[in-house]
């Protein structure tokens, strides 16, 4: 199937400033894909060329096959957007904003918009000026969920919502993909989209670090590994497996630390020869290869996951 | 409420000036009403006005829209003064550059374009139905002039004709769609709130004095007929009927207003 998001080598200056340099990446339908990256890297950038909002400095976007710049309104009436930089009609109350967009996309039926705020607890009686941020959040939330749009696209969706609201957020995604449309977001927060997305753009200081399943780089995600042996054991013996990346030996060789890479199937198996007293295992996740990632300016990871950078 | 009003750009840029738009017609209002209420007192008390007049330099008497002193001892002539050659049309202006602010670089200003645009409809609209609403809303001031005057003009024995009126009233329309379609280019083309309504601000009090100003001086009287102004009071509506000057003033507004939605579609929206 035909991507639903497409950019190629997308560039965007502001003048001298830099916002995204050659930027490639494509978005399958039915994929909830998250856009990683600290603030300032771009991603905003990127958002406001798909909708059009901004012109490529060099490069293209394509957003249903349909370039940004050809046909940005017929993009529009497909996509619900939930901005980074939230400012709404302090005026209005949220039910107001809501007739309001309503009408600009000739939808008369808001239930679907309505049914996003009470799932999301937020009086729409009120007025906007009224509203903490998490409420806006909320309120924006409702809006591009409003007409049942096949592409979301969502800049820091999470941003402002307390736990409990950001897990019905992520139920809302689910519930979203489940129905086999696309969901867009960024943010910089990682247990975030390695909870939710399918896959991973990884962008810093505007260009693509890495483009990934996050299967993919939980896989290749460093797992750590502390068994308590019945007897010592030679370090060495583990050294040697696949995956390995170090071994520590405390308490008279008693007790080993071990950091793999990938799946634990060989240490185990190697540890099950001796006595094993207790087995912990810290699950893998993208913190870390986030974090190494961001670790030096050149992105050098040490085999951290870092090889899928195209 | 709201609902029938926030069915458009349009509607809904008229709904935003709910709360303040009483203001702005309460002064146009009292303004004209106060104006009229003097003409009896003045009339009565000419000779002592005449002496008063014929004592001013020419620059003030041309400043308020009067070739000579006489002129202010017409009825039509004080009205012209008093209204459409200074505070009323003032009034109009300032309400149309603040319209002309809102339309684009004030909501870029408050951040809500991102928002607005993201719904399907295109820039080109943003900026039309914006200004149609100030153009509605601006009309709808000088319609309450004309009604003042019209109302008043026979009680109090003003001597203004309706037909003139209502000529100089369309003329004090386009004189503020003037300067609020360059307030609304000014945002336009830049994004920028504070520099839409500091230039039309600024180019609407310059042309003013320049317009009074200018004829006193020969080598530079020709600067006159590059202000709105003139186009609207050299050659006296409210004395004598419509004047095709007026759609100079017509021909500004369409081209700033042109100049607007070109300038719109091609740039980036500012955050």
């Amino acid at each position: 199937m035909a991507p639903v998001i497409r950019t190629e080598n997308l560039t965007k200056y502001y003048g001298k400033v830099r916002g995204v340099e050659e930027l490639s990446l494509e978005v399958e339908p039915g994929q909830v894909f998250g856009f990683l990256g600290p603030n300032g890297a771009g991603k905003s950038t990127t958002i406001r060329v798909l909708l059009d909002f901004i012109r490529p400095t060099s490069g293209r976007a394509e957003v249903f096959g349909i370039e940004t710049t050809a046909d940005p309104i017929e993009i529009h009436r497909r996509v619900g957007y939930l901005p980074g930089e939230l400012a709404m009609y302090d005026k209005m109350t949220g039910a107001e904003l809501l007739t309001y967009f309503g009408a600009l996309r000739q939808v008369n039926d808001l239930s679907e918009a309505h049914r996003v705020a009470e799932m999301l607890d937020l009086d729409l009686s009120r007025t906007i000026r009224s509203y903490s941020s998490g409420n806006r959040q909320k309120l924006g939330l409702a809006q591009a969920f409003l007409h049942g749009p096949e592409l979301l696209i969502l800049d820091e969706p999470t941003n402002g919502l307390d736990p409990l609201m950001q897990q019905t957020f992520y139920s809302l995604v689910e519930e979203t993909k489940a129905s086999g449309r696309t969901v867009f977001l960024s943010s910089h927060v990682l247990p975030e989209v390695e909870r939710i997305a399918d896959k991973v753009a990884i962008i810093r200081e505007g260009r693509l670090v890495t483009l990934a399943a996050v299967a993919e780089l939980k896989a290749k995600a460093v797992h750590r590994l502390e068994i308590r042996f019945g007897a010592p054991v030679d370090a060495a013996e583990f050294e040697r497996l696949a995956g390995v990346r170090s071994v520590a030996a405390t308490s008279g060789n008693m007790v080993l630390s071990l950091a793999i890479e990938g799946s634990v199937d060989a240490a185990v198996k190697a540890a099950a020869r001796h006595e094993v007293v207790n087995l912990v295992s810290h699950e893998g996740d993208l913190e870390d290869a986030f974090l190494a990632f961001y670790s030096g300016p050149d992105g050098d990871l040490e085999g951290n996951g870092g090889d899928d950078a195209q | 409420m709201g609902a029938t009003m926030l069915s458009s750009v349009f509607r809904k840029t008229m709904w935003d000036r709910r709360g303040g738009y009483v203001w702005w017609s309460i002064g146009m209002l009292a303004i004209t009403a106060i104006t009229v209420a003097f003409w009896p007192t003045l009339q009565s008390d000419s000779d002592a006005l005449i002496e008063l007049m014929e004592n001013l330099p020419e620059g003030m008497l041309n400043l308020f829209g009067a070739d000579a002193a006489a002129d202010f001892l017409t009825g039509p002539g004080f009205v012209n003064s008093r209204i459409y050659a200074s505070v009323g049309s003032f009034i109009a202006i300032f309400f149309a550059i603040s319209m002309g602010t809102a339309a684009v670089a004030g909501e870029e200003d408050k951040r809500t374009m991102d928002m607005l645009l993201a719904n399907p409809i295109p820039r080109d609209r943003v900026v039309l139905e914006t200004f149609a609403a100030q153009a509605v809303l601006t009309t709808v001031l000088a319609a309450l002039v004309w009604v003042t005057l019209v109302v008043f003009n026979p009680v109090l024995d003003v001597g203004l004709s309706i037909s003139g009126v209502t000529a100089a009233s369309i003329g004090m329309v386009l004189l503020a769609l003037s300067f609020g379609s360059l307030a609304l280019m000014i945002g336009s083309l830049t994004g920028k709130r504070s520099l839409a309504v500091g230039v039309s601000a600024g180019v609407a009090l310059a042309t003013f004095f320049i317009n009074g100003l200018a004829p006193l001086i020969d080598s530079i009287a020709w600067t006159q007929r590059l202000t709105p102004f003139y186009w609207l009071l050299d050659h006296n509506p409210l004395a004598h009927g419509f004047q095709w000057q007026l759609l100079v003033l017509l021909g500004v507004v369409v081209t700033f207003v042109a100049v607007s939605v070109w300038g719109f579609r091609r740039r980036d929206v500012t955050v």
